[in-house]
């Protein structure tokens, strides 16, 4: 039987990147993927004429991913074709109003200037100040361990600049709206963005607000689609040795008397051994199901079903014979700030389906950046809007039909003139369906919730303090999740091999 | 007896001061601060993760 130095449980992309550094480093390396296809949340499927993402829809933060590329000793451009897209997205109001922003800080203020003058100003102050926080290093912080309250503490020595940045961990992402911006719109045209962390407005730790400041440093798409990025990965580690292996689902992590992890068994039977096991996995499902709660201490048993799942989003994806009036890659649909934040308490929390006139959300037209995605003169317009996994009083698969074409109806009739007329091919992802197609519980994008209480330390350790040998990446440990966050967790965890085992 | 008394007082004062700032705080934080407070006893257990 081959034994591994490391056999890693998920091809997504904290895994293969764990993987992929690791093989770089002269280990032999073995990824397990339960699918029959590589990425998990950051992929591409061939429906038909059309290529559709399910899942992330454009990458940024690249600094980060520029750091993981580095490791495998190349850089994220020369390995994947990267189109910037510019405007970086447009706000549709609830007034049917339109505001487009685009890459420039100046040329977005100007645009901010013409529906609130004194937010010019105010926008500028906010670009200003999350700037320092870049040009301090703060990125660094996502992709630092942060196992132990060591590790917290050092990371303040290390990067003075979230010193300076503390309020912001403390703040909500509202507050920081609010802190620089007089005008409901405007703070509308930046709402939405705090679900890119899982949250609403009122819930997303305020450091957060730096995403649609972060879009200004640019936004990607990786020609040929999301799946792109992976691909890239798993090519990389390939020529270091690296093994994956897809349709190949563990069901079993082996862990000895002593409390270690030996390898995994798989569902057909075969058993792999290797000296240490990486998890990519949500921990949940990887502490509760597969190590097993015979081999867990009471606390970690405790600490780990304390969690909240993350949210889930039901997510359409159309095929379509026309042009769509879009302006930009991403379109946000928003609503007023308050009336957000009241759906995520008082109905999403709930299990409340929205009605399509209560919806908000995002639209992805991937095609205005990539035409290769779809036929000559066909477009992708992909949905992404509100539906939490859990519903009340009714299941996925008894809405999914109804649920898809009235907003797809509502949104032809409101937003996008034609939509409903020219849709070739409708492929709908519901939060069940993701929990089915990735075996990731309640189709938690992010695995768990992302507020103060489930940052850093307070997230999975990388380096499990339960059993030895056994390490996490992912949207399950720190930085959480989202495409450069979760490469940066793999990164992590190949750090700690390497120092550790 | 009057002295255990004294300090049922104080520590219901606290209470009740702690009470009327809660209340006097915007909708928006009450949500905010009653669902943290509830994640705080989680916090221990996360930690050792």
């Amino acid at each position: 039987m081959t034994q591994y130095d490391a056999v890693i449980i998920g091809a997504g992309l904290g895994g293969l990147t764990t993987g992929a550094v690791l093989a770089k480093r002269g280990k032999k390396v073995l990824v397990l993927e339960q699918s029959g296809q590589i990425g998990g949340c950051c992929t591409t499927y061939e429906v038909g004429k059309y290529k559709y993402d399910i899942g992330a829809s454009v990458v940024e933060m690249l600094p980060i991913i520029d750091g993981v590329f580095a490791e495998l000793g190349t850089t994220f451009e020369k390995e994947v074709d990267l189109i910037q897209c510019d405007p970086i997205y447009s706000v549709i109001f609830p007034d049917n109003s339109r505001l487009t922003i685009p890459m420039s800080v100046e040329g977005a203020a100007d645009e901010i200037g013409k529906i609130s003058p004194e937010d010019r100003k105010g926008f500028l102050e906010y670009a200003k100040t999350f700037e320092a926080f870049i040009e301090g290093n703060g990125l660094d912080f996502f992709t630092m361990p942060m196992n132990t309250l060591g590790d917290f503490m050092g990371a303040f020595k290390k990067i003075p600049v979230l010193a300076k940045f503390n309020k912001y961990f403390f703040m909500t992402y509202g507050d920081v709206l609010n802190k620089f911006f007089k005008s409901p719109k405007i703070k509308q045209s930046m709402a939405y963005q705090s679900f890119y962390s899982g949250h609403s407005p009122e819930q997303a730790v305020g450091i957060f607000a730096i995403i649609p400041y972060m879009e200004h440093k640019g936004i990607y798409y990786p020609r040929g689609g999301m799946i792109k990025i992976p691909q890239a990965i798993q090519r990389l580690g390939e020529k270091s040795g690296l093994e994956v292996r897809v349709n190949a689902e563990v069901v079993k992590v082996i862990v000895d008397d002593s409390r270690r992890a030996k390898g995994v068994v798989l569902k057909n039977g075969e058993k792999i051994e290797a000296k240490v096991v990486v998890s990519n996995i949500n921990a949940r499902k990887l502490y509760i199901d597969l190590v097993g709660e015979e081999n867990l201490p009471s606390i970690v048993k405790t600490g780990i079903k304390s969690y909240n799942l993350s949210k889930s989003t039901p997510y359409i994806c159309l095929g379509v014979d026309y042009d769509p009036p879009l302006d930009a890659h991403h379109t946000l649909v928003t609503r007023d700030v308050e009336e957000i934040n009241a759906f995520w308490w008082e109905k999403y929390r709930k299990g409340y389906l929205p009605t399509p006139q209560e919806q908000f959300g995002l639209i992805c037209c991937p095609t205005k950046a990539d035409p290769s995605l779809a036929p000559k003169g066909h477009h992708i317009v992909a949905l992404d809007f509100q539906g939490p996994f859990k519903l009340a009083g009714q299941t996925w698969d008894d809405v999914k039909e109804e649920f898809s074409e009235s907003l797809v109806s509502y949104l032809s009739e409101r937003i996008i003139p034609g939509l409903k007329d020219h849709v070739q091919d409708m492929t709908v992802s519901t939060p069940l369906d993701f929990e089915r197609r990735l075996l990731n519980p309640g189709g938690a994008f992010y695995c768990f919730q992302q507020d103060l209480s489930a940052q850093a330390v307070f997230r999975p350790a990388s380096k499990s303090k339960a059993i030895k040998g056994l390490y996490l990446a992912g949207a399950s440990t720190h930085p959480g999740g989202g495409v450069p966050t979760v490469m940066a967790s793999g990164v992590i965890a190949a750090n700690q091999i390497v120092q550790y085992e | 007896m009057k002295h255990n008394l004294l300090w049922l007082w104080i520590v219901l004062g606290i209470l009740a001061v702690i009470a009327i700032v809660i209340l006097c705080l915007p909708k928006s934080k009450r949500r905010f601060l009653s669902y943290f407070l509830r994640q705080v006893p989680s916090l221990i257990a996360r930690y050792f993760v």
